[in-house]
């Protein structure tokens, strides 16, 4: 009850902040574009035209054709589709898992706390792109695979992030009071606790999606993620940059919605950690 | 608590670290599918040149003893040798040419991100709530929001590609000229600072806000000491102690960024040397690379950590 | 009245929120004379701080003050342009801040903060500048006097290696370096316990005796300002509704405001900052009553209170209080 009403709330003052109203508006604009885009779109993202291959951005190409006569512009609203799937059940997954793992460090603490906290300084200890290349060893190169190594990423983050925001709310009166009544601990870290830390979860899931998104782009970039002929936003990238001196506007414009993309979302961030959470530091920024 | 201690535990914890990831690289590495013994005797194996070969490198023992005996060869300088990159070629050698490079691209990197936050952010601060600022910060969320490699193809395209500035592909290794040095590496190095940049002076800005605020500021400025007096003594005397913390902690999206600018650029570095052997599931090396990384995250989180506890009393003394 | 060294006239100070000025204090009057201690009292929030504060144009930027006569020993202080305000600051204007702790720069040590202080009373007279020269003598010196014998290991210290109360001794050790002519002190003692509080009140008094200055000490605690001060303002909701000798107001308190004032500081222990005597809340600076500010929580109300605001009646024996049971001035 109390949540939906701070929500309502939350939704008035976003339109508000300058700074959520932009990110929320690009946001949806990008996702409308990349649920209605592709079925306006004259053109099949697998439809070679090998009468017009790589030509530059024209009224009937925005974005121009690939090595194969594809229109890009119809290619990166599919790309992105599959980009942001990707990217948002990684940070759900790891989301979650660092959630489950962060809450419980905080509630049950001792050993359990000491050893989480430790895998977490580990797991940041190492290179982002480092931690994925050895995990796609492991995994093999794939959509799943991406999946999981951003999953496996986002862990820590959320972890640490869950295990300090518990620790302020696990001493509130009415999360004390719950205790006192004799409700299980999986009840009130369900019920009480989950409620008052979801805000600065949220604000971690926009960011991180961004940053996700990049990851995505990045391992399929490099060849050890998502695979062709499937597109996605590194894939197309990948592949443009093959002839890159012919026809940069493949790359370039790939990357540019990409950017857009992930600006939306760091955007909507920024105006939502302002909003939702003040005692929030900026210091999970990027 | 004494300087000498803090710095003391922190050396601990940072070796500590050490083990531990390295056992988890280990480990990972082992999970990986393929027998190495294969990679190395090829297709004409048999099954007994495959158990020879796994007893010669103690590969039936059980995995603590495995790691036990790859630590053991680790501390005495010697990282194994390569399996299918470059014959059977030491990697201690590999890394000593790869590894200068990759720390040159890495600093120049950062130099550059540094001091564009810091004019970025100061200026941002300053001149909060005015054009500069919005402008300042405008360019910071863009930046942060780039791929760098992205960003490596617009500024290939604008500087290397229209005007002829740098070259587009390669690198020439400070020992051959450190003029060339120098500029081959300032493209792949503005693409590696541009997203650091726009998050250190995001930091930098918030954190000048934040300590104007104090109330020591306005007891500086009550014993009527000049703004710049103010602002470098107090203000930013004190928000750079959060600055060089986030510094620290982006160390590891500086080196990730490495990892594929390198490939961008045709660097010969450490990222492209792990990306090609990653492909040519050459697990030595890439196990090496991660150590490598590693070891150069902690390191530079201990010398942050240092030089945090020199800028701020209140950590140790 | 020619020994005035502050003298405010209808000041009034706001801030700017979203275009609009938000008035908080409004309609002071008040005079500081030399050699004494004026006391101004009142509830947090009664924008007693924001008075001394915006005497000494230390509020944040987006504050409004105006006033009809801000007067400092002969300097309109209203019409001085910033850099020459700060000129004033550091050599004949001081503050002394409610949390010592947060009052010093917590990357310098004490050394460095009488050092830039002994420096920048230097520019104030060729006495302060030999001082200046010899600062590390005159430091220790100027600490034994505040009660730190041992001044030299303290300067080696940083400011979170000291107690609160070591801190406020260093910090008016830091006023006694350029002797101003004026000092705001806000609440200093608010975060000491309780012996501290003694002592350190103890040295305001031999402080203000020495340098012989004009004193706005701001408080919300009677009984600190029936120890320290000559007389007395008491501030409710950003207006002064009583002023007037100590000794009186505390003999025969005027505003029912005062008086529940009295009645509880005798009552209850005196951290609490919130009158439970007297019920009600301050009323919002955003939402005014038109009539007499205290009228809402006030017992002897009347119709006539809620009609204009009540203006200053001069009552005799140099008081002044602001209600319509002393007539309407």
């Amino acid at each position: 009850m109390a949540t939906a009403t701070t929500f309502g709330t939350v939704l008035r003052e976003l339109r508000q902040n300058r700074v959520a109203a932009v990110g929320l508006g690009i946001t949806t604009f990008v996702l409308l574009a990349i649920a209605i885009g592709p079925s306006l779109s004259p053109y099949d993202p697998s439809m070679m035209d090998f009468t017009a291959i790589l030509q530059p951005p024209s009224w009937a190409h925005p974005f121009g054709t690939n090595s194969f006569g594809m229109d890009v512009l119809t290619r990166v609203l599919y790309g992105a589709r599959n980009s942001l799937l990707i990217s948002i059940v990684g940070v759900v997954l790891g989301g979650g898992l660092g959630t489950l793992i962060g809450m419980t460090s905080a509630y049950v603490g001792r050993w359990f706390d000491a050893i989480a906290m430790r895998f977490v300084d580990l797991v940041f200890s190492f290179p982002i792109f480092v931690l994925a290349l050895m995990l796609m060893l492991v995994l093999g190169f794939g959509v799943q695979n991406v999946i999981v190594a951003i999953a496996i990423v986002y862990i820590p983050n959320f972890a640490r992030l869950a295990r300090n925001t518990t620790m302020i709310v696990k001493s509130e009166p009415y999360v004390q009071a719950a205790q006192v009544m004799g409700q299980s601990r999986i009840r009130i870290m369900v019920r009480e606790i989950l409620p008052n830390i979801a805000a600065p979860l949220f604000v971690q899931f926009t960011v991180g999606l961004a940053f996700a998104i990049i990851i995505e782009a990045g391992l399929s970039f490099l060849g050890l993620g998502v695979q062709p002929p499937t597109p996605s936003l590194g894939v197309m990238m990948a592949d443009g940059k093959d002839y890159f001196h012919r026809g940069p506007w493949v790359l370039t414009l790939t990357g540019l919605a990409l950017m857009v993309t992930i600006l939306g979302l760091n955007l909507l961030g920024d105006g939502l950690r302002d909003l939702l959470d003040p005692r929030l530091r900026r210091r999970s920024a990027a | 608590m004494g300087f000498l201690w803090y710095l003391t535990i922190r050396i601990g914890g940072a070796l500590a670290t050490v083990a531990v990831g390295s056992f988890l690289i280990f480990l990972i590495m082992k999970l990986a599918p393929g027998d190495p013994a294969l990679a190395v005797l090829g297709e004409s194996a048999t099954p007994e040149t495959i158990a020879a070969y796994h007893k010669e490198f103690g590969l039936d023992e059980p995995i603590l003893v495995q790691f036990g005996i790859w630590a053991k060869m680790v501390l005495q300088g010697d990282l194994g040798k390569s399996i299918a990159l470059a014959g059977k070629f030491p990697i201690k050698d590999l890394l000593a040419t790869r590894l200068p490079i990759t720390l040159f691209i890495g600093m120049y990197g950062l130099v550059i991100a540094v001091v564009i936050s810091l004019i970025a952010g100061t200026a941002a601060a300053l001149r909060h709530g005015k054009l500069t600022d919005t402008v300042a910060t405008s360019i910071a969320v863009l930046g942060i929001s780039m791929p760098d490699f992205w960003f490596s193809y617009v500024l290939i395209l604008a500087f290397a590609l229209s005007l002829d500035w740098f070259p587009s592909y390669g690198f020439t290794a400070p020992g051959e000229s450190w003029i060339g040095a120098f500029h081959s590496g300032f493209l792949p190095a503005l693409a590696i600072a541009a997203p650091m940049a726009g998050v250190f002076a995001r930091i930098l800005r918030a954190s000048l806000l934040e300590t104007a605020r104090r109330e020591y500021v306005t007891a500086a400025r009550s014993y009527g000491f000049a703004a710049p007096f103010v602002f470098v003594h107090y203000v930013f005397r004190n928000a750079v102690i959060p600055f060089v913390t986030v510094l620290g902690l982006q160390v590891r999206y500086l080196l990730g960024g490495v990892v594929i600018i390198e490939r961008v650029f045709g660097i010969s570095g450490m990222g492209s040397l792990m990306v090609d052997a990653a492909f040519a599931r050459d697990y030595p090396v890439v196990q090496a690379c991660a150590l490598t990384f590693l070891v150069g995250v902690l390191f530079v989180n201990l010398l942050v950590d240092i030089v945090c506890a020199l800028l701020d009393p209140r950590r140790t003394r | 009245m020619s020994d005035a060294t502050l003298t405010v006239r209808n000041l009034a100070t706001g801030f700017k929120m979203g275009g609009r000025v938000m008035n908080v204090v409004r309609e002071v009057n008040l005079e500081v004379r030399k050699g004494e201690v004026l006391g101004l009292i009142g509830e947090s929030g009664s924008g007693k701080t924001v008075t001394g504060m915006s005497i000494l144009r230390l509020l944040p930027d987006n504050a409004v003050t105006e006033a009809d006569t801000l007067d400092f020993l002969g300097t309109d202080l209203l019409s001085l342009s910033a850099e020459r305000f700060r000129e004033m600051r550091g050599t004949r204007l001081a503050m002394v801040f409610q949390d010592p702790v947060g009052a010093f720069n917590p990357s310098k040590k004490i050394s460095w903060h009488l050092k830039q202080v002994f420096e920048r009373a230097g520019t104030k007279s060729p006495e302060h500048a030999a001082r200046a020269k010899n600062w590390r003598q005159a430091s220790i010196k100027l600490l034994a006097d505040v009660g730190i014998p041992h001044g030299a290991n303290v300067m080696r210290q940083y400011p979170h290696q000291l107690s609160g109360g070591m801190l406020q001794r260093t910090l008016i050790a830091l006023v006694l370096v350029f002797e101003p002519d004026l000092i705001v002190a806000d609440e200093p003692t608010t975060n000491l316990d309780n012996i501290v509080e003694r002592q350190i009140l103890r040295l305001f008094r031999d402080l203000q005796k020495r340098l012989d200055c004009g004193f706005l000490y701001v408080t919300h605690d009677m009984t600190i300002a029936a120890m320290l001060c000559d007389r007395i303002a008491v501030m409710y909701a950003g207006s002064i509704v009583e002023i007037g000798p100590t000794k009186q107001i505390f003999s025969d308190p005027k505003h029912p405001y005062t008086q529940g004032l009295l009645a509880s500081a005798l009552a209850l222990d005196t951290k609490t900052e919130r009158l439970q005597e007297i019920p009600g809340e301050l009323p919002n600076p955003g939402n005014l009553p038109p009539g007499c500010l205290f009228e809402p929580r006030c017992k002897f109300a009347k119709a006539e209170c809620r009609a204009k605001p009540p203006a200053m009646t001069d009552v005799g024996g140099g008081r002044n209080v602001r209600c319509v049971l002393y007539g309407h001035g």
